[in-house]
Order: structure tokens, then sequence, then C-alpha cells
């Protein structure tokens, strides 16, 4: 589904310069749930950025589904990513001043789809993250937990392929990140790929294929 | 999705409403600033132009008399009228002449008795030695006036904004008849038309009337400043024409010879003309002079227009410096703004927004900024019947400052990283 093949990403500029992926070469099936672990600034999260088409690689291919991702134009990649791709960010990434209906609505508005269905289809996803009863609140009105449920809503009411993960449950305590591990989880049992970035080397045990990195290269 | 870029575009100003507000307030000032700039810079090129057309290479030489006590008491003898036909003869010489232009302008305060004359208006006002004096019991009141002939308001393009200017009967002299007067702009808070006062007229009591007021911005050339002086605190007298010679017609008609001749062809031709006249008039040897009261003449009307044209010229600049400053102002609190917002974007980005997506967000913010600062100028320049041309030229700086600051958004945008959005860099 997904295939990476010797991707390079080096920040800087002339002398002053990081590999922050080296060669990675990496084939991710669909319906997997892989996890990604790595101390700090081994390039997991460059990894994430050039899978979810925000970052282009400075060498190496990338295909999805047999298309050729480094090839998309700009509007081309934010139609693959607004298709295919969802993100879960440790911080949620919710805009403050937009309520909680509103941040899940995102992706639906910038898919151009007629406000009927947006509500319509936003209100499923709020009863099934089980966060319905906030659907008027902002975020700043909302508990960590209930923040990343709505992550997760806003993440899974586009019905993307993939599901990219970084270190969801770093900002939650330990009952509360259960829980979104085990909506993660159902999640890849209706058939989503997750990709989950983590610290948490117990947690890395939760998925289906685990991967380990260090200095910018798969070990 | 226009309505979420048009939410989207409110949420931020909302966010901001200080700071929109303020920068509304700017482009605002700024576009006014301009407007108004450009408006007076075209008062100030017409000025220059209409200086141009009216004085051209043109240059202003006085005629007067100092005539020997010998010819002088020869003329005024009663029985003596051959001097006062060949004076007359030469005067019309003057005025009928095809090489230069003669206008009779003679600066001589107004004797107004027993009508109370604002200070401004007397004679010795500026240098604070106004003149009230006293004649026969009765206050006069020593008021600043120009006798002038018809080519007056040719020659200055002077012209009547009320009531009406001097009609061909006004020049011509009768015992009972009321003397036209035409009064400056300055005139019109204290005066209205018909309004009559008496005075002194070379010396003879007389009624005056008020007939008209001088158009705002009117000018004409003193002969004792030797600079264009404004008509606004002047009463302006009609020259009376003499036909008769009676002894008050001879001392006009001497008066009379004090005046004005403008001229293209330079100081010794045009003295050679006047001998010419004076010559064919039989009074040859007549001290009647014409003089070139200041050799620099045609540098002075060349320094108004250099002048004008640096007022214009620093104009140009004030309008280029307004636009860089708008631009760069623009710029710095538009991208501070995108800055601020740089997480909404990039959350946006994730969510599956093109980049064209943020641009047309972008550049709605900045236009509905500079969208609201130009209604509000081209308001107010309605208001104030600014010239066509400002409001050409306000747009045309709306659309370069906006072309530019959206330039610049587009650059900010297209650098920006929001790859720490999901982690940042490693």
């Amino acid at each position: 589904m997904l295939k990476l093949e010797n991707i390079s990403v080096t920040y800087g500029r002339k002398d002053n310069t990081f590999n922050a992926l080296e060669n990675i070469s990496l084939n991710i099936q669909e319906g997997e749930f892989l996890t990604v672990t790595g101390k700090s600034g081994c390039g997991k999260t460059t990894l994430l950025n050039v899978v979810g088409g925000i970052r282009k690689p400075g060498r190496g291919s990338y295909f999805f589904e047999n298309e050729n991702v480094l090839a998309f134009s700009d509007k081309q990649m934010a139609k693959f990513r607004n298709l295919n791709i969802s993100f879960i960010v440790q911080h949620f990434a919710l805009i403050q001043d937009r309520s909680v209906h509103d941040n899940i609505a995102l992706p639906l508005i910038y898919r151009r789809m007629p406000r009927k269905l947006i509500d319509e289809k936003v209100e499923t996803v709020l009863k099934s993250v089980n966060i319905d009863s906030k659907r008027n609140k902002y975020p700043f009105e909302l508990s960590g937990g209930e923040s990343q449920r709505v992550a997760i809503a806003r993440a899974i009411v586009t019905e993307p392929k993939v599901i990219i993960a970084d270190e969801p449950t770093g900002a939650l305590d330990e009952e509360t990140g259960h829980i979104i591990i085990n909506i993660l989880k159902e999640l890849n049992k209706s058939g989503k790929t997750i990709i989950l970035v983590t610290h948490d080397l117990e947690l890395a045990e939760e998925g289906t294929r685990k991967i380990c990195m260090r200095d910018g290269r798969i070990i | 999705m226009i309505s979420n870029y048009a939410s989207n575009i409110l949420k931020i100003l909302n966010k901001h409403k200080l700071l929109s507000f303020l920068m509304i307030a700017f482009v605002f000032v700024t576009l006014l600033i301009l407007g108004f700039t450009v408006d007076i810079q075209q008062i100030t090129e017409k000025t220059a132009i209409k200086y141009e057309e009216t004085y051209g290479n043109k240059a202003f030489f006085y005629t007067g008399e100092s005539l020997s006590d010998n010819i002088y008491y020869r003329y005024l003898e009663d029985n003596n009228d051959k001097d006062f036909h060949k004076l007359l003869q030469f005067k019309n010489k003057l005025i009928n002449s095809d090489s230069f232009l003669y206008t009779e302008l003679i600066e001589q305060p107004l004797e107004i008795i027993n009508y109370e004359i604002p200070e401004i208006f007397l004679v010795g006002y500026e240098s604070g030695n106004s003149s009230i004096n006293k004649y026969d019991g009765n206050d006069s009141y020593a008021t600043k006036a120009l006798i002038v002939s018809h080519s007056f308001f040719e020659e200055f393009s002077v012209e009547v904004s009320d009531g009406n200017s001097f009609s061909e009967e006004d020049y011509l002299f009768s015992e009972d008849k009321e003397i036209p007067l035409l009064l400056g702009s300055a005139y019109k808070e204290s005066f209205k038309i018909g309004d009559k006062f008496k005075g002194y007229y070379y010396l003879e009591e007389k009624t005056f009337i008020i007939k008209g007021y001088i158009k705002e911005q009117s000018f004409f050339f003193s002969r004792s400043d030797y600079d264009f002086v404004s008509c606004e605190r002047y009463m302006i007298v009609p020259s009376i024409k003499v036909e008769k010679a009676t002894e008050f017609s001879k001392i006009l008609l001497l008066q009379q010879m004090r005046g004005m001749i403008s001229s293209t062809l330079g100081y010794e031709q045009t003295l050679e003309i006047y001998k010419q006249y004076l010559s064919e008039s039989g009074i040859k040897e007549w001290e009647l002079y014409i003089v070139n009261p200041n050799p620099e003449t045609y540098s002075v009307l060349e320094m108004y227009t250099a002048m004008t044209n640096e007022v214009s010229h620093q104009f140009n600049i004030m309008v280029f410096i307004i636009l860089i400053f708008g631009c760069i102002t623009m710029i710095i609190v538009i991208c501070g703004m995108l800055k601020e917002n740089h997480f909404i974007f990039g959350v946006s980005l994730l969510c599956g927004a093109s980049f064209r997506d943020i641009v047309f967000e972008t550049l709605g913010l900045v236009g509905s900024i500079l969208l609201s600062g130009d209604l509000l100028v081209t308001l107010t320049m309605l208001l104030q019947s600014a010239k066509p041309v400002s409001f050409l030229i306000v747009q045309a700086a709306v659309i370069i400052i906006t072309t530019i600051s959206c330039t610049a958004c587009v650059l900010y945008l297209k650098r920006m990283d929001v790859s720490d959005i999901i982690g940042g860099k490693e």
C-alpha cells in the first residue's frame, strides 16, 4: 500500500547540515498497525512528515497505492492528504477559536463537501468517540482526553486509509492514554492502517509491527 | 468554500480586533493623506500652468509721470484743452497698442467716511499703522484700493464670484452717478452687495455702491511690493474714462498715466514703442516715463514657475514615500498576523487544505483591510469633493499596495514550515 525507498532528508545548508533520514526504505501493508520507536531526534517525526506528504524528501521515492507521491503538485498533494491520510498529534492540533464541531468539520470543508453532509458525518463521528455532548464546546473547555478524542474524530471523519499518530498519548494520563490506544486499535480492526510514533516501548508492543529508529535509520 | 474563506478571514480579524482596527485606520489615514496630497499637487500644477499661460515670458514695466512745473501748470490752465487731448491721444495709443497691454493700475487708498471698515482692510494694517483720519469732523478710513481699467481683469485673470463685474458704463464719469466697487473675497463677511457709503474719489466726495465680489485666489502684480498680491483685502474701483477737458478730468487723466505695461518684447523695445507713441501724440518732451522696476523681472516669473514645480516635485516624493511606507507597514503587520496564525494554517494543511486555500484566505485578509480603508477614504474624498485624478491615484495606490502585500504574503507562506505541528524538526 505504502512504499518508501531510499528516503533521505537533510536539514540545514552548506556545512551546517543534519541528516534526519538516511536511506530509509519501508513497506507498509493495508491494515497494519505499525509502531515506530526511537530516541528524540532519531527521525521519527520527519518520517511521519514524509509519509503524510508534509515534507518532500531530498532523495528517494514514495509510492502510495502505486502512485508516485513525490511527483504530486501542491494541489494534488493536498488532495492526497485529504483523501488518504489523517493526523493525530501529541498536543491535539485543535483550533482554539473554533467549536468541537467546526474543528472536526475542517477536513470535510476542504474536501468541498455540502454543509448538510458535513453536519451528518460530524455527528456520526462525535457519537463514535463518545463526545457528542461536547459538540458546541471550544477546545479550551475540554480535558486532555476529550481534546484527543476530538482530534481522533477529526482524523476519522474523512474515512482515511492511513492514520498517522505522533505521540497521541504523550500529553495524557495513563488511563486516558489507554482509552485512546484502544480507540486506535478499534480503528485498526475496522481496516485503517495506523502508524504510531511513541517513546513508550510498552505502547509500541500494541502494534502488529514495530520498527525502531536511530540516527535517521531503521535498525 | 467561499463562505469558509470569509469565515476564516472574519475569525482572524476578530482575533486581532485592535490590530485590524488600527490597520484599517492606518490604511485610511495613509490613503487620505495620499488623496489630499494628490489633490494639492493638482492645484499646484494647475497654478503653475495658469502662471505659465497667463504670464509666460511677459515682463511688467511701470509707467508714470513727473512733469516739470512748467508743463504741469500749462497743462492745467483752463484754456488749454490742446495738451489734454494730446495726453488723451497718448493714453488711447497705449490702450490700443498691438505690441503690449497697458493697464491702468493705481494703488491708491479710498477714504471712506463715517462707515466703519474693519481694520484688516485699512492701509498700514500689516505694519500696525492702520489709519483712521478726521476730515471735517468725520471719521475717514483709508482703505486699500486699486483703481483699474478694464484690462486689469484680463491681465491678471481676475473674475467676479458674486454680483456683476464692471460694465462699460461703470467706466464713464457722471457727477450724479454712484461709483461701483468690487470687493475682495475677505470683505464678504463685512458687506453685502448693494451696500452704499460715502468716500473721496480724487478728492471729490462720492457715493460708492458695492457691485460684487472678486473670486478667491485672485492676484495682481503690485508695483509697490513688486510681487503678486492677493486681491482679497482690496476694493476695486473703475478708472474713469475722461473726454472733456475739465480741471477734474485733467487731473484724473494725468493720474491714469500711472499704470503697468505687460510686454513680451523686452524693456528696450517696449521703451522705443512708448517713446514713439509720445512722439506721435506731440508730447515727446513731457516727462512721462516707463521703467523696468527690476531687471530681474523675468526671473520673478521663472521663480514662481520653479517654486510651483518644486512643490509639485516634493509632492511626488511624498506620494512615493507614502506608498512605500504603506506597503512596508502592511507587509510587516500582515506577516505578523500570518505568523500568529501559523498554527491554524498548519492544521488546515494537515486537514487537506491546499496551499491555494491558505493563499486565498491570506489575500482575503489583506484585501478586507485595504478595501475597508479604501472605502472610508473614498467616502471622505467624495464628501470633500476631491478631484477625480485623486480618486484614480488612490485606487491605483490600493492596487499597488495590495499587489505588493499579497506577493509578500505568498512568499512568506511558501517559506512557512508546518512540519512543527506534528513534532517539529528533530
